[in-house]
């Protein structure tokens, strides 16, 4: 049993390498395919999602608790960059800074007063903090523009350059959100993400080893946070005018809904969900009427048919096969082993998903 | 099953890819026989009503064009989105219809002051026009300055409460209950009546609500306190019936002047208010009580057929203040293309309508200059009554 | 005067609050049943508000018809809500039964929308249009029948879940569907019973809301947000908690709107919300277990 474990991290190693190498390059060829400004703007969305949803992934596919406060985060983020810009005249640069420390401290507070619950009760503290920050942007007029929003934004600059064509602010999201995919897959691969990922599963299991589980916690949540706030201030940049509106409890739930349909806990997860938000977006535009009616169709057929995501889906029947064939390859005896590991894959299902493997044995 | 699975994977990027990628490949090849116009209405999401409203009105008028011949022979082909009330969604929108669709001119800021706000920088940064049909005066102020290339066709809100307040100087009424919602389009007459209003002698006292309450009379019994002459709520949505039944229930049958604002000017809500909408004060454009004035208004028989028409066009329903401003912000591009002979160069149709004189139109008498691109005035504002069964003006 | 505004303070959070006490009681069924969240609660009130307007305005029913055809409608809406989240066997986490029934509500949110066309529709009361003085302060005749409903469906639910054989099942299911197994009873069909109930009282819900105000699409969704919030602060799954929990929030709302700052009133339910899960996450007549051990 020892080695058959040291197999399987190495394996899970190599493909979370794979999966990273996957979102990186599509960062990159994405654009190469069609490069219309248009599409430049989709793709910098895209990857703006992408963002967001790599730091969900870390408390939803990683942790096992389900977010709803990261459409908040993403609103404070993107609040606390346009109005370093906008009222206190703060360089981009620096506004690109302090929204990600100002979303972390938020995200701690948050967590420090909630991370104790069990999963349903922390869902809804989280909703609870994420519709209070919703309200507080339409409220505090003086500050954030109000409902109707804050306007004169500049864009990014750096120096004296200015990010004004699509492709560098294109360049410019991509390569935060490559750079927030490597260490979020070094953080994964190192011991404390395997600790959060054991803590994921089984609470038992974490303090068995000693980890503190309310402390791995809080730093996932937190780093949700930090990349919430990243997007939050590239959105503001990007888009020079922020309202309310788009960080909205609808908000919270499509990236939610989003992750878990694409494969929280992969690493492929997050580009997976971004492109399917960006590709719900587009497409469904064409359909004005029927819109919400869609996206709703959409979501319950993507949740029933993926309860563990698609990449989660295709990890398991890539694992069956796997065993299937070994079990041709071998006698009666090592075919039960492999009976009894799919027992243990199926039952814990789609809160943690794919993470289970490794603790069940 | 895996095969299945990366299949599915691969359409899902495909459906990405075409959806962008490929959609651009008709853009820019404007064909000489159409003028695309692109128009962003919110019929989904909360104010889903007045959104659908807008697109009516707009819709009205590019059939009209187009059954009269269209602009010089060319036809409007409209291009239509819904950002379902979220700015985000409609810059990506605006985006799209300005790279990817090949629209030439935009009319109709979304339905809600704050998508306008978010679309203006993106029309005018490429250099296209803009009509807008949304409230907030920042959408076009300053215009020479920062806003050469936008319109809009609404009331700024300065003009509507210095038409209340002249209203409530005549009647003698100095002292206000003023109870917007927590919108921007409430928050926007906050501001203008707080920085009006002292200046004219009249004192307002304030309490806010959520769009989405169900009960206000903490806030009626609150500015109660403060013995106004006049109630006036100021809000688009459903609450304002709430406001009349429950200051009606609070205050009994004291005879304050209960007042709403432009927003609620809509015959179904005022029935469903019942008895407590008998009597309510409004100020809004003319169109309501289009065939009450006098019939030497010019603005008259612009208003009886936009009426007449639209009750054709939708199965007998009658347009409200939201379908006419559509339907102007439309009316405004088509007379402006005409002026330029269809072209949409940007700057030549804010030329064009800077130089239309005045436009008559279904909410008022439009007189666009460098200076005013919003182009109304106190004179097209009218004091309207229900009566418990239609408005009327008010003397 | 004073007085006058402290008994309207008063009895405007009652009239809001016996509405999310029903809307809360929906929320602890269906939580006791599945473990899960019910986001469709608050369009259960939205569909049984609107559909009982729309039968009495677009087609001259009367009022008392209309409400039940609304409720048995809702009612419907419920059994397939249950069929939409568990026909399919798949989902079986209360997580992912919460996020589904998220996509239910859109849908149903969605076609509401495109049913009613955008508009908004009137109910009035059953009782007439008349209101109430008290002390000097007034208050719609409906609030006191709004009570009264609320009052009754917790004592009915509070008696059906200790008397009743069904009732009983439904109490042990409370996030132990294996003991029902060994009961021999299954999941689905306390479920489905519970999706039942928990429509029912929507659809009453939104019937007393309706004279109220006015009934649109769009009424449900931060209703079901708001009445969650009074469950919590109730004791989630506890009948008696969610009738104190939706009283208290509606009169907090209602003190925030008549002294306070107006415009943060609705901002009360979500720190509420926030406040209960940080000080005593069981609510304050909760006994389900909230935190881990």
């Amino acid at each position: 049993m020892r080695g058959r474990r040291g197999a399987s991290d190495g394996t899970r190693r190599r493909r979370t390498a794979w999966e990273l190498w996957v979102t990186i390059g599509l960062l990159v060829v994405l654009p190469l395919l069609a490069a219309t400004d248009y599409s430049l703007h989709i793709w910098t969305r895209m990857a703006i999602f992408l963002i967001l949803l790599t730091g969900l992934n870390l408390i939803q596919g990683v942790a096992g608790m389900t977010s709803l406060a990261q459409a908040g985060f993403f609103g404070l983020g993107a609040y606390a960059a346009g109005i370093s810009a906008v009222r206190y005249d703060l360089p981009p640069l620096v506004a690109l800074v302090v929204a990600p420390v100002v979303v972390t401290l938020v995200a701690l507070l948050v967590g420090v007063l909630s991370m104790r619950l069990k999963e349903i009760y922390f869902t809804m503290a989280t909703l609870g903090a994420g519709f209070v920050l919703f309200l507080l942007f339409g409220r505090m007029v003086e500050l954030t523009g109000g409902p109707n929003g804050l306007v004169g934004i500049p864009p990014f600059s750096i120096g004296g350059l200015e990010f004004t064509e699509p492709i560098m602010r294109y360049a410019l999201v991509a390569v935060l959100a490559a750079l927030g995919a490597v260490v979020a897959h070094n953080l994964l691969v190192s011991r404390t993400g395997r600790a959060l990922r054991a803590y994921g599963a089984s609470e038992p299991a974490a303090l068995a080893v000693g980890a503190s589980p309310f402390r791995l916690r809080l730093l996932a949540f937190g780093l949700s946070g930090f990349y919430a706030g990243v997007a939050g201030a590239l959105e503001a940049f990007d888009s020079r005018f922020i309202s309310p509106s788009t960080f909205d409890f609808m908000t919270a739930v499509l990236l939610v809904v989003a992750l878990v349909v694409s494969g929280a806990g992969r690493m492929v997860g997050p580009i997976l969900g971004a492109l399917l938000l960006t590709g719900i977006e587009v497409f469904a535009a064409d359909y004005a009427d029927y819109e919400p009616l869609i996206m709703g169709v959409i979501f319950l057929v993507a949740v029933q048919l993926f309860p563990r995501g698609v990449a989660g889906e295709l990890a398991v029947r890539w694992e069956e096969r796997r065993e299937r064939a070994q079990r041709t390859g071998e006698a009666a005896g090592p075919a039960e082993t492999a009976e009894t590991a799919r027992t243990t894959r199926t039952t814990g299902t789609d809160g943690a998903p794919a993470m289970i493997e490794e603790v069940g044995r | 099953m895996r095969k299945k699975i990366s299949t599915l994977l691969t359409c899902s990027v495909l459906l990405a890819l075409s959806a962008c990628g490929l959609g651009s490949s008709g853009s820019d090849t404007d064909s000489d026989d159409t003028i695309k116009i692109g128009t962003l209405f919110s019929v989904s999401g909360a104010g889903a009503n007045l959104g659908d409203k807008m697109r009516k009105g707009a819709e009205l008028a590019v059939k009209q064009v187009n059954a009269d011949g269209g602009i010089d022979g060319k036809k409007i082909d409209w291009v239509f989105y819904d950002p379902a009330g979220d700015t985000s969604t409609a810059v990506q929108q605006t985006n799209r219809m300005l790279d990817s669709d090949g629209v030439e001119l935009i009319v109709g800021g979304g339905g809600s002051s704050g998508i306008a706000l978010a679309m203006d920088p993106i029309t005018s940064g490429r250099g296209v026009a803009f009509i807008a049909t949304e409230g907030a005066r920042q959408i076009v102020e300053p215009a020479a300055e920062a806003h050469p290339l936008t319109f809009k066709t609404t009331f700024n809100d300065t003009v509507m409460v210095e038409r209340l307040i002249a209203f409530w100087k005549a009647h003698d009424i100095t002292r206000v209950a003023f109870m917007p919602d927590t919108s921007s389009f409430g928050q926007s007459a906050q501001e203008e009546l707080e920085r009006l209003a002292p200046e004219a002698g009249i004192k307002v006292f304030t309490a806010a609500f959520d769009p989405a309450a169900n009960d206000l009379t903490p806030q009626v019994k609150r500015l109660a306190g403060n013995d106004p002459q006049a109630y006036l709520a100021w809000t688009i949505t459903p609450a304002g019936v709430t406001f009349l039944k429950n200051l009606r229930s609070v205050l009994g049958d004291s005879d304050v002047m209960v007042m709403h604002g432009f927003g609620f000017v809509d015959d179904r809500y005022m029935q469903q208010a019942g008895a407590a909408s008998t009597g309510t004060i409004l100020v809004s454009p003319k169109l309501p009580v289009w065939d009450r004035i006098d019939a030497s208004d010019p603005q008259q028989p612009v208003m009886e057929d936009f009426a007449t028409a639209y009750a054709e066009e939708y199965g007998g329903e009658q347009p409200n203040v939201y379908a006419g401003q559509a339907y102007d912000a439309m009316m405004v591009a088509v007379a402006a293309l005409r002026a330029t002979g269809g072209d949409t160069d940007g700057e030549k149709i804010a030329d064009a309508v800077e130089a239309l004189g005045t436009h008559v139109g279904v909410t008022g008498a439009f007189k666009f200059t460098a200076d005013d691109h919003s182009g109304l005035t106190v004179d097209d504002v009218a004091v309207i009554q229900w009566d418990g069964s239609r408005f009327v003006p008010v003397e | 005067m004073d007085t006058g505004l402290l008994i309207q303070v008063i009895l405007s959070g009652l009239s809001v609050g016996a509405i999310y006490a029903l809307v809360a009681v929906g929320f602890g069924v269906i939580f006791n049943a599945t473990g899960a969240i019910n986001f469709v609660q608050g369009e259960y009130v939205m569909v049984g508000g609107l559909s009982a307007a729309m039968l009495y305005e677009a087609w001259d029913v009367p009022v008392l018809v209309a409400i039940v055809a609304a409720v048995a409608l809702t009612v419907l809406l419920g059994v397939l809500t249950e069929f939409g989240l568990l026909g399919f066997g798949r989902l079986r986490t209360p997580a992912s039964i919460t996020i589904a029934t998220i996509a239910i509500a859109v849908i149903i949110k969605g076609a509401a929308m495109l049913i009613s066309d955008r508009d908004t529709y009137a109910l009035p009361s059953v009782l007439g249009a008349g209101s109430l003085q008290v002390w000097g302060a007034s208050t719609s005749r409906q609030t006191v029948l709004n009570l009264l409903l609320a009052v009754v469906a917790v004592v009915a639910l509070a008696l059906f879940f200790q008397r009743t054989k069904l009732g009983t099942t439904l109490r042990a299911a409370a996030g132990d569907s294996e003991t029902l197994q060994t009961f021999g009873v299954s999941y689905r069909t306390t479920a489905r019973w519970a999706f039942v109930i928990a429509a029912a009282l929507g659809a009453v819900a939104g019937a007393g809301l309706a004279p109220l105000t006015v009934m649109s699409f769009d009424s449900g969704t931060l209703l079901g947000l708001k009445g969650f919030a009074a469950a919590m602060l109730g004791g989630l799954g506890n009948p008696r908690g969610a009738l104190a929990g939706g009283l208290m929030l509606g009169i907090a709302e209602a003190v925030m709107s008549g002294y306070g700052a107006a415009a943060y009133a609705d901002v009360v339910a979500f720190v509420v919300l926030l406040a209960i899960l940080t000080l005593r996450p069981t609510g304050m007549f909760g006994t389900a277990q909230a935190v881990r051990t």
